[in-house]
């Protein structure tokens, strides 16, 4: 039972987590995997697992000692006031930029797949106002709702995959030899980002119970994240090969509208599009919420909920600033997305913890 | 940009009020400068929508902007 109404349980947290990673991994994963690991890149979520749960074991550590703590609090206990301050202002940044890029995303996905004629406003206010409108009740809401639509899709991605499967072609994945293994190294390190926004839920920390069972939960959400990976570099490049998913600019979407039922019933990509608005709400709303956690933590406040407001009101501005087109912001996120990412989601806690360890604060 | 800023307004108005209600003097002042801040930068958007976006900026300051 929960010590408090207005926190959620480590289990909530980790299916926000699975959400939000589930968006990057639809748009950009398949083409990245294509590209870089050729037939071999379905692989590659085998190759992320283990760095994965180097990172499950470092929250647990972190957390160990400091079960009320967020992550905010340990970045200030570990580098002290100045220092901390300015990490906690590059991860503000770096969530601030991560909310326009989910946010033009949204946007550009209807665009490119189903109401090209619609004016790229309309998706990012619809989607924005909605987040803004969930999130006045606070995370737990967010968090149920998250919870109850996890189950809707994740049926909606398996019956979808099952629609999929007769079209796969082995020929597509196979040979795999010992020369696949840099190239898979090299789809590790570009879709490694992804899973890198486990370490930002931590900025919730406050608002989370049982961290103490943080490593059993992240080991969960790691095998239904390499399941659902490797399921979706099949329906992609399992049916299509490499060669084609790499030059298409939205794999996923290419494949579902593909999809025929008994030769009759066709174009029901519109049951996919249910399954998107599902993932990039809950992500958005929850990266709008880590970036009003951090803010209140950066300026010691002592509510987060009234900055939602402003956040929104940048979020609006930054995703049409953010790139021209389509194709800078695809460019944008392949150069600088993934080495952020990276380095906030996987660098950055273990320089916390190594130096937290070393000045026996954590 | 009317729309923009009418809206800016509204909900500047009621967090203030809620903010005033629960007497958290020092969230008014952030909240104040943090919406200023992201307003003006609205404005500015709005009224050059054909600017430099940020990609680009970011992409030939790393020289990969070709």
């Amino acid at each position: 039972m929960l010590a408090s109404r207005e926190k959620i349980s480590i289990r909530q947290a980790l299916i926000l987590f699975i959400m939000f990673v589930y968006s990057p991994s639809m748009r950009l994963y398949p083409a990245i995997a294509a590209k870089f690991g050729r037939q071999a890149g379905w692989l590659t979520p085998i190759f992320i697992a283990p760095i994965f749960l180097c990172l499950i074991y470092i929250m647990q550590s972190l957390f160990k000692n400091n079960r009320e703590a967020n992550l905010s609090d340990i970045i200030f206990k570990v580098f002290g006031r100045i220092l901390g301050s300015v990490l906690i202002f590059l991860y503000l940044l770096w969530a601030l930029i991560n909310l326009g890029i989910y946010v033009r995303y949204f946007a550009e996905r209807f665009l490119a797949a189903l109401l090209p004629d619609t004016p790229m406003i309309f998706f990012i206010i619809t989607i924005l106002a909605a987040t803004f409108y969930v999130l006045q009740k606070g995370i737990v809401y967010i968090s149920r709702t998250a919870e109850f639509l996890f189950t809707i899709f994740t049926v909606i991605f398996v019956v979808l995959f099952l629609f999929i499967v007769k079209d796969i072609k082995v020929i597509n994945l196979f040979p795999i030899t010992y020369h696949d293994f840099l190239p898979l190294l090299k789809s590790t390190y570009s879709n490694l980002g992804l899973w890198g926004s486990f370490t930002p839920i931590f900025f919730l920390g406050d608002k989370i119970n049982d961290k103490e069972h943080i490593r059993r939960f992240g080991l969960q959400s790691a095998i239904y994240l390499v399941i659902t990976t490797i399921m979706i570099s099949l329906q992609t490049i399992g049916v299509y090969g490499y060669s084609v998913i790499e030059r298409v600019s939205t794999p996923y979407v290419f494949v579902i509208k593909s999809i025929s039922i008994l030769q009759t019933i066709e174009r029901i990509e519109s049951v996919a599009v249910i399954s998107w608005i599902i993932v990039d709400f809950i992500a958005i709303s929850f990266i709008l919420y880590i970036i009003a956690c951090i803010m209140k933590s950066f300026f010691s406040l002592s509510d987060e909920k009234p900055l939602l407001s402003p956040i929104v009101i940048f979020g609006y501005t930054f995703a049409q600033y953010i790139a021209s087109d389509r194709f800078e912001l695809v460019k944008f996120s392949e150069t600088f997305s993934a080495p952020m990412s990276i380095f906030f989601g996987f660098v950055s806690p273990l320089i916390i913890l190594i130096v937290g360890k070393i000045r026996k604060k954590v | 940009m009317v729309f923009f800023i009418l809206v800016v307004v509204v909900l500047s108005i009621r967090d203030i009020v809620n903010m005033k209600s629960k007497g958290t003097r020092k969230d008014i002042y952030v909240y104040l400068v943090i919406m200023l801040l992201f307003s003006a930068f609205g404005i500015y958007y709005l009224l050059n929508p054909d600017c430099r976006s940020f990609a680009k900026i970011m992409l030939s300051l790393a020289g990969k902007d070709g």
